[in-house]
């Protein structure tokens, strides 16, 4: 075997493991393969609907659009879920992802990917959104339309991790919920259209 | 026999089963018919006490009471609970219902309803209210003051089924006690008066699975 191809075989064997051990752990707090929409997500609309065992997020040009699930609260969590772009004309504009450490509408935190490949954390606390992680490249991810990413978030204590496809993107400190957190899922539609995400498999576990 | 007739001779049957098999298994865990207030709901206090055989709920303004029954812990349940709006708001912002899966005063799901016809399922976790199935129209139930309507709970493992009046509601998955779980009751009442509420016929059984043929 040549080195490249050695270099090849373990950055998949490594992106493999790093798959492998995402959200696997023994104590499943929450599971949705989106048969229907769970009625803890609210009501389905135009925007946010389940189609063909997915969770469908299309908001209005220019607007955004989240739900948080009322199931449980959480302390720390592994969050992973599979994100699929649908349709988009701007993939600087369109975005999704998930969110974590959620009080209420106007506290929580979120964890977007653009179809371009860039990355980004949002928190939005008291009703205004605060950029943590600026918008970079996050490395292994998919772009385009039908790009499908697995997104994974950690959070332990005040650190949390984001995951794209297995590969790290970044790490962060910030403010849990006192007392247990809500998560959720979020899209953003540019003002040229609607564009359109599907989510499945999402799953949470003890870190 | 028309498709149509059959579908509801169908339909018929379907219902008077369920009306029958509420709370009838032949393993009774625990009733309850308030002959007098068992010291296993807590003490009577002018919001909590029983009157001519009946548990009445009266909370204070813009205030909930919510009681748990300390008789026993179960597993799966099949409970009913007779609830009768006697001073409810008729807008709604007064309502009432049942405790299951509790664990203790900050850990549980629980039913209410409303004397306008309005149910809702929401679970109380860590002393935060998360909706389960948010307030909906529900014509099963009897609308107003004065009637009686029988909520009725089965739990098996991790899905609750809500029936009133014998006609299923909906059902939820959600997180129930890994040790047993305690059941309650619960009233709101709203800002400009006190609400006065009667709980009876309180009766849990081992959910029995009807027999197919």
């Amino acid at each position: 075997m040549r080195f490249p191809s050695i270099a090849v075989a373990a950055a998949i064997w490594l992106g493999a493991s790093g798959m492998a051990a995402a959200c696997q752990g023994a104590a499943i707090l929450f599971q949705d393969s989106f048969e229907r929409l769970q009625p803890t997500w609210g009501k389905e609309s135009d925007s946010f609907k389940v189609v063909d065992s997915q969770l469908e997020v299309s908001p209005a040009s220019d607007s955004y659009h989240w739900s948080a699930s009322s199931a449980n609260l959480y302390d720390d969590i592994d969050m992973c879920v599979t994100m699929t772009v649908i349709e988009e004309e701007d993939p600087v504009e369109s975005k999704a992802g998930l969110i974590f450490w959620y009080v209420d509408v106007n506290n929580f935190y979120v964890f977007e990917l653009a179809p371009n490949g860039k990355a980004s954390v949002w928190r939005r606390q008291r009703g205004k959104w605060l950029a943590q992680v600026d918008w970079r490249d996050a490395e292994g991810a998919n772009t385009g339309n039908g790009a499908i990413n697995e997104l994974r978030v950690t959070t332990v204590g005040s650190l949390a991790t984001f995951y794209v496809n297995g590969v790290q993107f970044e790490q962060l400190e910030g403010s849990p919920p006192e007392n247990g957190q809500q998560i959720g899922l979020f899209a953003a539609s540019p003002a040229s259209g609607p564009a359109r995400f599907g989510f499945d498999n999402l799953k949470v576990t003890k870190p | 026999m028309s498709l149509a007739g059959l579908a509801l001779a169908v339909a018929v049957s379907v219902g008077a089963a369920n009306a029958a098999l509420a709370c009838q298994g032949s393993q009774v865990l625990y009733e309850d018919g308030f002959a007098t207030l068992e010291p296993t709901w807590g003490g009577a206090d002018d919001a909590f006490f029983v009157e001519d055989e009946r548990l009445i709920i009266m909370p204070g303004y813009d205030e909930y009471y919510s009681a748990l029954n300390t008789m026993g812990t179960y597993e799966d349940i099949d409970l009913c609970v007779d609830l009768e709006p006697i001073k409810a708001d008729p807008e709604g912002n007064s309502f009432a219902g049942v405790i299951f899966w509790a664990i203790d005063y900050d850990n549980y799901y629980y039913v209410v309803v409303t004397a306008e016809q309005s149910i809702g399922v929401f679970r109380r976790q860590r002393g935060r209210v998360l909706p389960q199935l948010r307030w909906a129209t529900f014509d099963a139930l009897k609308r107003g003051n004065g009637v009686v309507n029988q909520i009725r709970i089965v739990t098996l493992g991790n899905t609750a089924t809500i029936y009133v009046n014998g006609q299923q509601y909906g059902t939820i998955k959600g997180q129930p006690p890994s040790d047993g779980q305690q059941i309650g009751v619960r009233a709101t009442s709203p800002r400009n008066e006190r609400a006065v509420w009667a709980f009876d016929n309180v009766k849990i059984t081992a959910p029995e699975i009807p027999q197919t043929q």
